[in-house]
């Protein structure tokens, strides 16, 4: 069967294929349209998927939408009258959109792919997420459990999931109680853009002290059942899935962060020696992100306690956009009653993209299959820059530092590239990374990422400076290789369980000062455990690098600028060099290098 | 291991002032709807900027968002075109509009002290495939000149320096492009007639559009007035229960 799963209209906007009941491609309109989070019908990947495929449109079985957006309508038409009559504004620019492309989805997707409008099914937006993350899984049966911001009506979910079955939800939490939104709430609180930059206020939680837990469970309510409640008067719901607050948040937490302590977060430091005395300033912040970091910790324990009272299973599959959240997810593999934790590299809509194909095929009673890989992305086409280097003023490649002249070095042999890399990293230079098919997913997982020696904190900050222009308070963080989890982290086994970044794990002590740069201040990195069967260059990379080094570890943090989604083609990466003050970048066989 | 510096071999003339030499001028509707344009800029953004200070960000924004599409735009047309040089042109211009959309959202981050965003539009590209590459080359090169001529009146119309230079200086840029691809849109037809006749259909194309964005926007208009009389027509039969529905938030339901 092929089926093009495709999810849209909130964020991340995604097309999956699925050829003969496999999937082979995922692609996220942003890596394409260059617009970050982009939502829009996802029109490019989906052409981008199915010439990857080899199919047109007309060979497919199937076109699924990852929700129903009519019930996803009547969602936000009761949460926009509900405010009547102060909600006017909102209601005439948010029907505006509703009635285009968004609530008439079938007709959209059949106008643009050619396809006929009964060819468009659509799956449940948590179906869709369940599925995505069970049938990569690869378990048997596990409970399943999704925490996302909203779907159509339902926020959280409970299911139970068997090999070659429909994953059954027997539980749901209805919006407004939501912990995406609560965490998104914050986020926005604390100055950062909610449902964007949710890894900033997880990355500020390191820096405090839960202190003001008890002002945060008045308005995020946990019970001893598992189940919560968000205090109704403190939330802003009205919006379409853009939970902000009101003014009785306000006069709980007092006045939101302005534009002088978001500057003021720049004091702070993941690479400073230890965790040194917070100014009283930015106290109350950090007390405040590691406060709304640990109730949604505990929130999500109550959950998985729940789940594993309703389903009597050894493992779980984590799922939706709550479960980006590497710190709880390290802590509910800790703590939580399960064996063993799934959490797929893209939890979020994307990988909803990839579950509505799975879950419109298990319900026609086909086996599924999906790579147990993130790496179902695009090909870069090198040949576009090799093509066009020759004809290039060497000055277009050094935008940034004006000084430098780039080298061009061809190899024919992959282990003198793969050597040269590791030489250039051990002297200290930043390194992006191209190879093969990119990752699905926001984490650079060695296909499109930027490296450097993670014991070279000059390199460090300038990669911060110069390369990624980001807050000095995110932590980078750590590949390594399958044979070095346990003797570089605490946990290093249960970590390989989850390789791909998805938790957190502390760094053995011996080993802080030379792996510096990708440990944060709490002495955790959040690793990605690199198999040699399914990334033998990386691997031979990491090998490479030790060799030169001694250091069992890549610094390793995704490939893009600063508001840009991750670089996808090789033109793209060729534009991020030029713009930024990146010193070497590989292209397969190809090297550019800029020398000062 | 090959190993060399590699050179410029064609010369691309960023920052060259243009000798707008593509032919194509003369009177025709299209003149007069610029002329519209321009006048409107320097008449009535000035007032509205000063009216409200907060158009300014955004319209800065709007811009950062057209120079970040116009740069998309030349990326595809890279990956569509066999011609290598031809790739590098393209290239360039996809550095500088990246630099001008950066250099426009600094300038509405630094207005509206703050990120401003716009919604982001689609992306469509306007180079489909090879054959349609010279049609996108007319297109854009027809693009440039009304820009340029449009950041010009911006420039005199802003009335704030730091903006007023902005616009100056990437009118400069856009007019070395608009330069740059006239040449290549002459090698790639390789007859002037040829090329002055696509971009004379660019032209009407690009009128054309502004037709339909035109109509679009009264149509949006039209659409908010119905819109607003049906919110308030409805609102107070479907208040009470979407307000029920709000409170009641279903926890832990059965399904």
């Amino acid at each position: 069967m092929n089926v093009l799963g495709i999810s849209a209209h909130f964020h991340d906007a995604t097309a999956a294929l699925m050829v003969d009941d496999a999937i082979v491609a995922s692609v996220a309109e942003e890596r394409i349209s260059r617009q970050k989070h982009d939502a829009s019908l996802p029109l490019n990947a989906a052409s981008a998927c199915l010439a990857f495929g080899g199919l047109s449109a007309q060979d497919l079985d199937a076109v699924v939408f990852y929700e129903a957006p009519h019930e996803k309508f009547t969602r936000v038409l009761a949460s926009t009258m509900a405010g009547f009559p102060r909600t006017l504004g909102r209601f005439v620019s948010g029907m505006k959109g509703w009635l285009g492309e968004k609530l008439f989805v079938r007709n959209a997707l059949s106008k643009a792919l050619d396809v006929h409008p009964n060819r468009v099914a659509f799956s449940s937006h948590h179906a869709s997420h369940a599925t995505h993350a069970f049938v990569m899984s690869g378990f048997d049966e596990a409970a399943v459990l999704v925490v996302d911001a909203v779907g159509e009506w339902t926020t959280t979910s409970i299911g139970r999931a068997r090999r070659g079955e429909p994953v059954e939800l027997l539980e749901t939490h209805e919006y407004p109680d939501s912990l995406g939104l609560f965490y998104a709430a914050f986020t926005g609180f604390l100055g950062f853009a909610p449902n964007s930059e949710e890894c900033s206020t997880m990355a500020l939680a390191s820096f405090g002290q839960p202190t003001r837990v008890a002002e945060v469970r008045q308005v995020l309510r946990l019970a001893e059942d598992g189940t919560f409640s968000l205090a109704r008067d403190a939330f802003d719901l009205l919006a379409d899935g853009k939970a902000t607050y009101t003014p009785s948040f306000v006069r709980r937490f007092g006045e939101p962060a302005n534009a002088a302590t978001v500057e003021r977060y720049g004091t702070l430091d993941a690479l400073a020696p230890a965790v040194t005395v917070i100014s009283p300033e930015l106290t109350p912040w950090v007390d405040l992100a590691a406060s709304v970091q640990s109730v949604l910790e505990e929130a999500l324990l109550g959950l998985c306690r729940r789940a594993a009272r309703l389903v009597p299973t050894r493992r779980l599959c984590l799922a939706g956009g709550v479960a980006l959240n590497c710190v709880a997810v390290s802590r509910l593999a800790r703590e939580g009653p399960f064996e063993t934790m799934f959490v797929p590299p893209d939890p979020g809509d994307g990988g909803a993209a990839v579950g509505a194909a799975l879950a419109h095929a298990l319900r026609e009673g086909r086996t599924v299959t999906i790579p147990k890989s993130p790496f179902l992305g695009l090909t870069p086409r090198y040949e576009d820059v090799h093509a066009m280097l020759e004809h290039l003023d060497p000055a277009h490649l050094s935008r940034v530092n004006n000084a430098g002249s780039v080298t061009c070095h061809r190899f024919t042999d992959d282990d003198r590239g793969l050597g040269f890399a590791a030489d250039r990293l051990a002297m200290g230079k930043i390194v992006a990374w191209v190879d093969s098919r990119a990752e699905t997913g926001p984490r650079a997982l060695g296909h499109r990422s930027l490296l450097a020696h993670p014991g070279r904190l000059d390199t460090v900050r300038r990669l911060g400076r110069a390369v990624k222009r980001r807050a000095a308070f995110r932590p980078y963080a750590l590949s390594l290789n399958a044979t070095r989890a346990t003797g570089v982290l605490h946990e290093g086994r249960a970590a390989g369980t989850l390789p791909w970044m998805q938790r957190t794990a502390p760094v053995h002590d011996g080993l802080r000062p030379q792996l510096r740069g990708g440990v944060h201040v709490d002495g955790t990195t959040r690793p990605q455990i690199v198999s040699r069967e399914a990334q033998p260059r990386f691997a031979a990379l990491l090998d490479a690098f030790e060799a030169t080094t001694g250091v069992p570890a890549l610094l390793n943090t995704s490939l893009n600028e600063r508001g840009q989604p991750l670089v996808d083609s090789a033109v793209d990466a060729l534009t991020m060099f030029a713009r930024t003050d990146l010193d070497v970048l590989m292209l397969d066989t190809l090297a550019l290098e800029r020398t000062r | 291991m090959e190993t060399h510096a590699y050179h410029l071999s064609h010369v691309v003339a960023i920052g060259a002032r243009p000798r707008l030499a593509n032919g194509v001028r003369g009177g025709y509707p299209r003149g007069v709807y610029v002329a519209l344009r321009r006048w409107a800029i320097r008449v009535v953004m000035p007032v509205m900027w000063r009216l409200w200070p907060r158009r300014r960000a955004h319209a800065l924004a709007e811009f950062a968002a057209t120079e970040a599409d116009s740069g998309w735009q030349f990326k595809q047309a890279i990956e569509r075109t066999p011609d290598p040089a031809l790739k590098a042109l393209l290239f360039c211009n996809l550095l500088e509009e990246m630099e001008h959309s950066e250099r426009f959202q600094r300038l509405a981050d630094g207005m509206g002290q703050g990120r401003v965003g716009v919604a982001p539009a689609r992306r469509t590209s306007l180079a489909t495939d090879t054959s349609s590459l010279r049609a996108f080359i007319a297109y854009v090169h027809a693009g440039e000149l009304d820009i340029s001529h449009e950041f010009d009146a911006y420039g005199r119309a802003a009335g704030v320096p730091a903006i007023s230079g902005t616009f100056e200086a990437l009118r400069e840029d856009e007019e070395g492009h608009q330069s740059g691809l006239w040449s290549a849109l002459r090698k790639l037809t390789r007859s002037d007639s040829e090329a002055r006749s696509l971009v004379r259909r660019a032209r009407w194309r690009r009128l054309y559009r502004s037709w339909l964005s035109v109509s679009k926007q009264l149509g949006d208009a039209m659409l908010a007035l119905w819109l607003g009389l049906a919110y308030l027509l409805m609102g107070p039969l479907a208040v009470w229960s979407s307000r029920a529905r709000m409170r009641s938030g279903h926890a832990a339901e059965q399904p």
